[in-house]
């Protein structure tokens, strides 16, 4: 038979739930018979109430996430979760830069695309950048400037570039961009990398 | 990839609580509680079932604590060996004395005075299964004892704060 110090273990055991079965049964058939274990019992359980109520964890502070992962905000609002994925939302200022740095980024982008094209057609040529040689179309010691620009400012992409100008020019597709009241200008000189023109320039 | 930041949001105080009352200090339990989740965000076994991941992060911040533990009386046994001097005799216990306490009706003061004067292994018992209801199964995972040994451990833990603190009973 088990004497009360076995049950009080048993008793410990109940509270946190973790009693099951016959030693479960035995316990509660104990209690009814044993009124010392029953107050036992009711100490046990009035501590574990106090110590629900008055032992709860201190916060931890706030900047100890940061100084675990450095490189991190430690300022910053904490995440939400929506549909099992973590969002975390981003401060109406940041939202503000970002979108400003775009529109700067893109009208600079625009700028240089189109400055030849558009922002300044007429400023040495009347007629857009792809013309036949002549005194209103892109002269051949533009286009050389030109195209040696593109090649020294990126060697992979304008390398294309030169290629698509040289075949254009070769093949006359550049006149047809040409102003109509100004075609009769004569013909262009045949295109040849590598050949120096009447100017004692080499062809690039 | 695990979300470490909700999992400190939803156990670092847990883990600190635990840490501040093995180490009795609280600066050295922020420092223990800042080592453990480096530890575990560095770790290649991470835990991905979600309900064990609380025993898993006590279980490295209870190793870092033995281990710190450990460091230290190897560096005092070297001390006393060279000083003849018995300097853990020589380090008074932070805890208040627990009359000076009673006045003050501080049940969580109080407390704390009591599981101070206990051993590690009954104060861990104290605090992973009575005051932060861990189930016997997960101590056991935490701690490495058997069952049997977290059911003793508890109920000796319980029994001796129930009678040191009979004057909070109503």
């Amino acid at each position: 038979m088990k004497t009360c110090e076995e049950y009080e273990m048993n008793l410990s055991a109940m509270i946190d739930g973790e009693l099951h079965g016959d030693e479960l049964t035995e316990t509660i058939k104990h209690l009814g018979e044993c009124p010392e274990c029953m107050k036992t019992l009711g100490i046990y359980q009035a501590m574990q109430e106090e110590i629900n109520r008055h032992y709860q964890p201190d916060a931890v502070p706030d900047n100890l996430w940061g100084k675990i992962n450095p490189g991190k905000d430690t300022a910053k609002p904490k995440s939400e979760h929506h549909g099992g994925k973590t969002v975390i939302p981003m401060p109406p200022w940041l939202t503000g830069i970002i979108s400003a740095a775009a529109a700067i980024i893109l009208i600079l982008i625009s700028s240089f695309i189109l400055r030849d094209t558009y922002i300044f057609p007429l400023q040495e040529s009347k007629i857009p950048l792809l013309t036949s040689t002549g005194s209103s179309g892109m002269t051949e010691e533009r286009f050389v400037n030109f195209t040696r620009e593109l090649l020294s400012a990126d060697p992979v992409y304008h390398r294309k570039m030169y290629l698509i100008l040289s075949a254009l020019y070769n093949e006359g597709s550049m006149t047809e961009l040409q102003d109509p009241s100004e075609s009769d200008q004569g013909l262009q000189p045949e295109f040849q990398p590598g050949r120096v023109d009447s100017t004692g320039r080499a062809w690039y | 990839m695990a979300d470490w930041e909700a999992i400190y949001q939803e156990h670092s105080a847990g883990i600190l609580q635990y840490l501040m009352m093995l180490t009795r200090n609280r600066e050295e339990a922020e420092d223990l509680l800042q080592e453990t989740f480096m530890r575990a965000m560095q770790s290649r076994s991470f835990v991905n079932d979600i309900s064990k991941i609380r025993s898993w992060m006590m279980t490295i911040a209870r190793n870092l604590f033995l281990d710190t533990v450990r460091k230290r009386r190897k560096r005092e046994k070297l001390h006393v060996d060279s000083e003849d001097f018995d300097i853990l005799e020589a380090v008074p216990d932070p805890a208040p004395a627990p009359d000076t306490l009673v006045a003050a009706g501080d049940f969580k003061i109080r407390l704390e005075s009591v599981l101070n004067t206990m051993g590690e292994n009954y104060r861990t018992a104290f605090m992973l299964g009575i005051v932060q209801q861990y189930s016997y199964k997960e101590i056991g995972d935490i701690t490495g004892w058997s069952e049997s040994m977290v059911k003793s451990n508890i109920f000796r833990a319980r029994k001796k704060v129930a009678s040191e603190m009979a004057e909070f009973r109503r």
